[in-house]
């Protein structure tokens, strides 16, 4: 489903990913996890499309080149980004932002929209089983959202919006465990036979709960390890050093 | 002859001295027209008004408009209305014979009705008002009355075949302990004209006015606006002013709290786009102990065009107790648009609580990237942060159709930069299950 092939990316003269491989499945989930400034994040803010990277390479999705698409025609292709740090929109009512996010990908999937009751009766039902306060649709854009709640409030999205291809960058920091438990309920659940998820994370916490089919080590801007599940475990005992004889 | 003189001659009529007014004639003679070397119209290109040849306006010329278009135009706001068209006042487009207890609304053309205008600091575009001007609206409240209907003064500018000068004159007077709204809307389907209006608004003891001013005249326009406001001790005055429309607009208010313990609010938007120019010169004046002040005006400037905002704080000497606070925030949607700010305090007294705060920005990218990963177009998300920017200002509107009318006018104004998106907020708001207000919550 997503395909990378030797994907190179440089901001302001500095190359952070240097040659980076990757295949994900459909039905699979993938975790990446490194050290800081391994190029976790650079990665998935290529993938998303943001401005400013110097690219090469290729990445597709479902065959669909990603590299020449506006981060908005990513979305409508079937890519989700949960962001690290959601961003704070003062004055954008979330339930419109939400409605207007989720509306805007049907039509350019050529499903019908949903009008204001369609859509608040789903939500509201989303957000029970992420244990979400209904009274945060009524609120800015992750305006005064708790940490938590911003994740949540991330996590919701990628529900409603039901993505072909879901990256989580660092969507575990930052949440006690009660909320880690509540996102990776609602993770495990989008699970499906033809959704791929990509899980990027410092901590073998939530691949406790989310148990991935594949653990890859990025590592100065290339994937150097991949194992399955057990390997996030090992890394936790010895770091992201060269493989142990 | 200068452009200045050349413009006076043209405008102030033959037979003047206007007998009702040769105060303001002798003054006008006297002084002529601002120039650019006068600090509050640094930002009005004074220039590029005199070089244009505007003909003094006979009443009754112009075509005029039908019912529909001033709903249209200004919106129906289900309480009694004034119209004017082209300074003209128009019975049959107007709602003023029956009217609530306690108001009255005419249209007069004996100016001696005019109150003395204590807070006028001298100016040659009033004094011209005042001395070419037609009919004006008077809006008078009796005392201890409760108004609940909003008035509202129309001043249509109906196409013409020179390039006009009109001169609408109103006139508000509340009575003590009473609360109404006035809603006053200049807009119209003329092309270059000059709109020099005057609005003078006395507030007796503890009453409270809200008091909406609307330019949204057509893009040939030159629309100079001057608020005058007196406020007598513990009265409130809730000013705010909303600005799409013209080519070139000054926006002046001058209040002045003159009785202890009065409270004033002024809020403003401008929208300048193309290359249109929006300049907002606010005067607060502090005359009376213990009195309150707050300004918050917003500007979204694109393309090529200019906002400017000044913002005088006047605190007199011998007064006690006053706070005042002022904030100015400018959107900048294009390296070729302008913003100007200019914050600007005399503070002759010592026991004051005085703010300040300008701003000018662009819009968050990182905002727009979010809303673009959740498939959102960039042009939808640029609207969406724009109208965001500014919901606040629009939200704060209590009379319904009044805000709707705004929302839409808005949207139609940057519809020629975001043009091909409808934002589904309209059909949100019809849910009832959350509050139309909390859809778009504001900081």
């Amino acid at each position: 489903m997503l395909v990378i092939n030797n994907l190179k990316a440089s901001i302001a003269g500095k190359q952070i990913l240097k040659g980076l491989d990757l295949t994900i499945n459909a039905g699979e989930v993938h975790a990446i996890m490194g050290p800081n400034g391994a190029g976790k994040s650079t990665l998935s803010q290529v993938l998303a499309g943001r401005e400013g990277y110097e690219v090469s390479g290729s990445a597709t999705l479902d065959g669909r080149d990603l590299l020449t698409l506006s981060p908005e025609d990513r979305a409508i292709a079937g890519l989700f980004l949960a962001f690290q740090y959601p961003v704070e929109i003062p004055g954008v009512g979330n339930m419109y932002f939400l409605r207007t996010s989720m509306n805007a990908i049907r039509r350019g999937r050529g499903e019908p929209e949903l009008d204001a009751r369609q859509f608040l009766a789903l939500a509201k039902q989303k957000m029970l089983a992420l244990d979400m306060n209904p009274a945060l649709l009524s609120r800015s854009v992750n305006d005064g959202f708790s940490g938590g709640e911003k994740k949540r409030n991330e996590v919701l999205q990628m529900t409603l919006i039901e993505p072909r291809l879901a990256i989580l960058d660092e969507t575990d920091s930052g949440l006690d465990i009660d909320a880690l438990r509540v996102v990776a309920e609602g993770v495990e659940a989008l699970r499906s036979p033809d959704r791929a998820m990509l899980m990027i994370t410092h901590y073998p916490r939530l691949l406790e709960l989310v148990v991935p089919d594949q653990v890859h080590v990025l590592s100065e801007g290339r994937i150097t390890r991949t194992g399955g599940p057990e390997l996030a475990f090992e890394l936790e005992e010895h770091g992201y050093g060269p493989v142990p004889v | 002859m200068s452009p200045s003189t050349a413009l006076l001659e043209r405008l102030v009529p033959v037979d003047s001295p206007t007998p009702q007014q040769p105060d303001a004639a002798a003054w006008l003679k006297a002084n002529g027209l601002p120039t650019r070397h006068d600090e509050s119209w640094k930002y009005t290109p004074l220039d590029r008004i005199l070089a244009i040849t505007f003909e003094r306006q006979l009443p009754a010329a112009g075509t005029l408009p039908d019912r529909a278009t001033i709903d249209t135009s200004s919106g129906n706001h289900g309480g009694p209305r004034i119209v004017f068209v082209n300074g003209a006042f128009v019975a049959a487009l107007s709602d003023i014979d029956v009217l609530p207890d306690g108001v009255e609304c005419s249209a007069e053309s004996d100016s001696a009705t005019i109150v003395s205008d204590p807070a006028a600091r001298p100016d040659g575009f009033q004094a011209l008002n005042r001395v070419a001007g037609n009919d004006g609206a008077i809006v008078r409240i009796a005392e201890h009355v409760v108004v609940t209907a909003p008035i509202h003064i129309v001043h249509f500018a109906a196409t013409s075949t020179t390039s006009v000068a009109v001169h609408p004159r109103t006139t508000i007077l509340v009575g003590r302990g009473s609360r109404a709204t006035v809603i006053e809307s200049f807009v119209g389907t003329a092309g270059e004209h000059l709109t020099n209006a005057v609005t003078t608004i006395d507030l007796a003891t503890d009453c409270t006015l809200t008091h909406h001013r609307i330019q949204s005249e057509g893009i040939g326009a030159v629309h100079i606006g001057a608020t005058n406001v007196v406020q007598h001790a513990g009265s409130s005055y809730y000013g705010s002013s909303f600005s799409t429309g013209s080519e070139i607009a000054r926006n002046a208010a001058d209040v002045v709290l003159a009785g202890p313990g009065a409270d004033t609010r002024l809020s403003g938007m401008y929208l300048p786009r193309g290359s249109q120019l929006h300049d907002n010169i606010v005067t607060v004046e502090h005359r009376a102990s213990r009195c309150t002040s707050n300004q918050l005006f917003k500007a979204v400037v694109d393309d090529r065009a200019r906002g400017s905002f000044s913002g005088r704080i006047l605190v007199q000497p011998n007064t006690v107790g006053t706070d005042s606070h002022q904030t100015s925030r400018s959107l900048v949607l294009e390296p070729t648009a302008q913003a100007d700010t200019r914050p600007w305090l005399e503070i002759l007294a010592d026991d004051v609580v005085c703010t300040h705060g300008a701003t000018i920005g662009q819009l968050d990218e990182e905002a727009l990237f979010y809303l673009r990963t959740r498939g959102v177009s960039a042009e939808l998300a640029r609207s969406m942060l724009v109208e965001a920017f500014i919901g606040e200002l629009i939200d704060a509107v209590e009379t319904p159709s009044l805000r709707a009318h705004l929302e839409s006018e808005v949207t139609t104004h940057l519809a020629g930069r975001y043009a091909g998106h409808t934002t589904d907020r309209d059909a949100a708001d019809e849910d009832d299950d959350i509050a139309p207000a909390e859809l778009r919550s504001t900081p």
